[in-house]
């Protein structure tokens, strides 16, 4: 397994798509910043962060992590390498495996990114309450709920990465996944949906608002997402069409 | 034309995009239907509250996305089966082909409004509630795709003009959604910010939910007086989106023709 993540680490340095993912973090950012200007008083660092958490988990990562994890695996089938690597061999469960735990640590460094982008716009923008505990509150707030939402959205990675030209499916419903987070959040299912769960363990509370959260209720819900992804994975296989000739077995 | 149109969606068949188009409009409907069940809509009826909330929420969210996608899939067909010569050798110009996958993505749009529409009246039957005017609401659900496949064009632009990935065509796509989406939707056109000002009367997902939300809002009340400086006329927002969307038209079309050159 560590080989198989290292070489996935490798193909990672000559894709874009990382790229991809660092120019959403700057323009959720951005966005957040954005809508700052539009709202009367100041933000402190601290109410920014939250809300450039809000936003990245509602609008953008979800789907993101997807479209990432989804061209990674995509690649294999487009560059036909699938074949190769089956015949080395390696079973699709194992690859599909190491490129999911690569787009963990993909969801981590977009986290750290994106805490970077929070730090300057901020100085940039001169916020208050610019200090290293808040930073590092922010840090692990944002590490966090990076992780939770993509146990969130790893079925959909799971079941999408499967069928070959799926993903594109699996973006837009992630998109929608994340989306609905929000109103999952304002009525009171925070601890019920999967997108939201990360917030009851950061202990999200939006700037001034108090929020409580039942943390068994995130515990219970992250468990069970973790045992579908861990059951979807068991059952992995690549569910391409295969093209029949007789007499030379099947072509993938 | 019309055989173009129709050759394009020939074309798209074989990418399964309806039910894409499909799969996509009735995702936001579940969850609002639930809302509704609930009785979140206050005194409205369940039906009318539930097309409400998926033509001013769901709408402006998916549907942008969904052209993006689509429109990059139609851009960039010709590119990836390098088949942009053959239709020129037939000969098809290239302003003809650009016209015929814009009215592609008009006929998208409308799929994905009835598609909505008829999700609110499985969701109205749901929750028993009387399905009053349907004309009325299809009439504004047609208007509404019109005016997101209008607003959407101005993403066409980049996406044929940098012509790179898919997946940067979809980034770019949620970006401009994203954009619209929080201008529209955290209230950024009552901000006293004069930049806001701007962009919210001049882009087009704050300006068609500034219509809608006339539409929503029930007049006589708090909500609506306080609301009603905001709100837009049907013709100020066609003209606003129409003048943005012909300048996209063109825009395309010289761009096309240009890689047309290229080939």
């Amino acid at each position: 397994m560590a080989r198989l993540i290292k070489t996935e680490l490798w193909k990672l340095k000559r894709y874009s798509v990382i790229w991809i993912g660092i120019a959403t973090m700057l323009s959720v950012v951005l966005l957040t910043c954005f809508m700052e200007m539009g709202t009367p008083g100041t933000p402190t660092f601290s109410s920014f962060s939250d809300n450039v958490i809000w936003n990245s988990f509602s609008l953008i990562f979800p789907a993101t992590i997807v479209l990432i994890a989804g061209y990674m695996i995509e690649r294999e089938r487009t560059d036909d390498t699938l074949k190769n690597i089956m015949a080395i061999p390696v079973s699709f469960r194992s690859l599909l495996l190491g490129k999911v735990f690569v787009c963990g640590m993909i969801s981590v460094f977009l986290a750290v990114v994106e805490l970077l982008f929070t730090a300057l716009i901020s100085l940039f923008s001169r916020y208050e309450g610019i200090a290293l505990g808040s930073v590092m509150r922010s840090l692990a707030q944002m590490v966090g709920m990076n992780c939770f939402v993509f146990i969130s959205v790893l079925p959909v990675i799971v079941f999408t990465g499967q069928r070959a030209g799926a993903f594109m499916t699996g973006v837009a419903f992630a998109f929608f996944y994340g989306f609905i987070g929000t109103f999952a959040s304002g009525h009171g299912l925070s601890c019920l949906y999967p997108v939201t769960i990360g917030l009851g363990f950061i202990n999200y509370q939006n700037g001034m608002e108090v929020g409580t959260y039942n943390i068994f209720r995130c515990v219970v819900v992250l468990l069970i997402m973790l045992v579908i992804t861990a059951v979807m994975l068991l059952l992995a296989q690549d569910r391409s069409k295969t093209q029949k000739i007789k007499g030379k077995g099947d072509i993938q | 034309m019309l055989d173009l149109v129709k050759c394009e969606f020939w074309k798209l068949k074989r990418k399964k995009f309806v039910l894409f188009v499909i799969f996509s409009a009735l995702l936001f409907p579940i969850p609002f239907t639930a809302l509704v069940l609930k009785g979140n809509v206050g005194d409205l009826n369940a039906f009318d509250g539930l097309y409400d909330l998926l033509i001013c929420m769901a709408v402006p969210v998916m549907l942008p996305c969904i052209l993006g996608i689509i429109g990059a899939m139609l851009f960039y067909m010709e590119r990836d089966n390098a088949t942009l010569k053959n239709l020129i050798a037939i000969p098809v110009s290239a302003w003809e082909i650009a016209t015929a996958k814009i009215i592609v993505l008009y006929f998208i749009s409308l799929l994905f409004t009835c598609v909505t529409l008829f999700s609110a009246i499985i969701g109205g039957i749901i929750a028993g509630s009387d399905l009053g005017n349907i004309w009325n609401k299809l009439i504004t659900a047609i208007i509404t795709a019109i005016l997101y496949a209008t607003g959407t064009l101005p993403i066409i632009i980049a996406i044929v003009k940098f012509n790179r990935s898919y997946i940067f065509a979809v980034i770019l796509t949620f970006f401009y959604t994203m954009f619209g989406f929080s201008l529209a939707f955290t209230g950024q056109f009552t901000s006293d910010n004069q930049v806001m000002k701007v962009l919210t009367s001049i882009l087009p997902t704050p300006v068609i939910y500034r219509w809608q939300a006339s539409r929503m809002i029930e007049q006589g009340t708090t909500a609506f007086e306080n609301w009603q400086p905001y709100f837009l006329k049907l013709g100020i927002v066609v003209f606003t989106v129409f003048i943005l969307g012909g300048i996209s038209y063109f825009a395309i079309i010289k761009i096309y023709k240009k890689q047309e050159g290229q080939v």
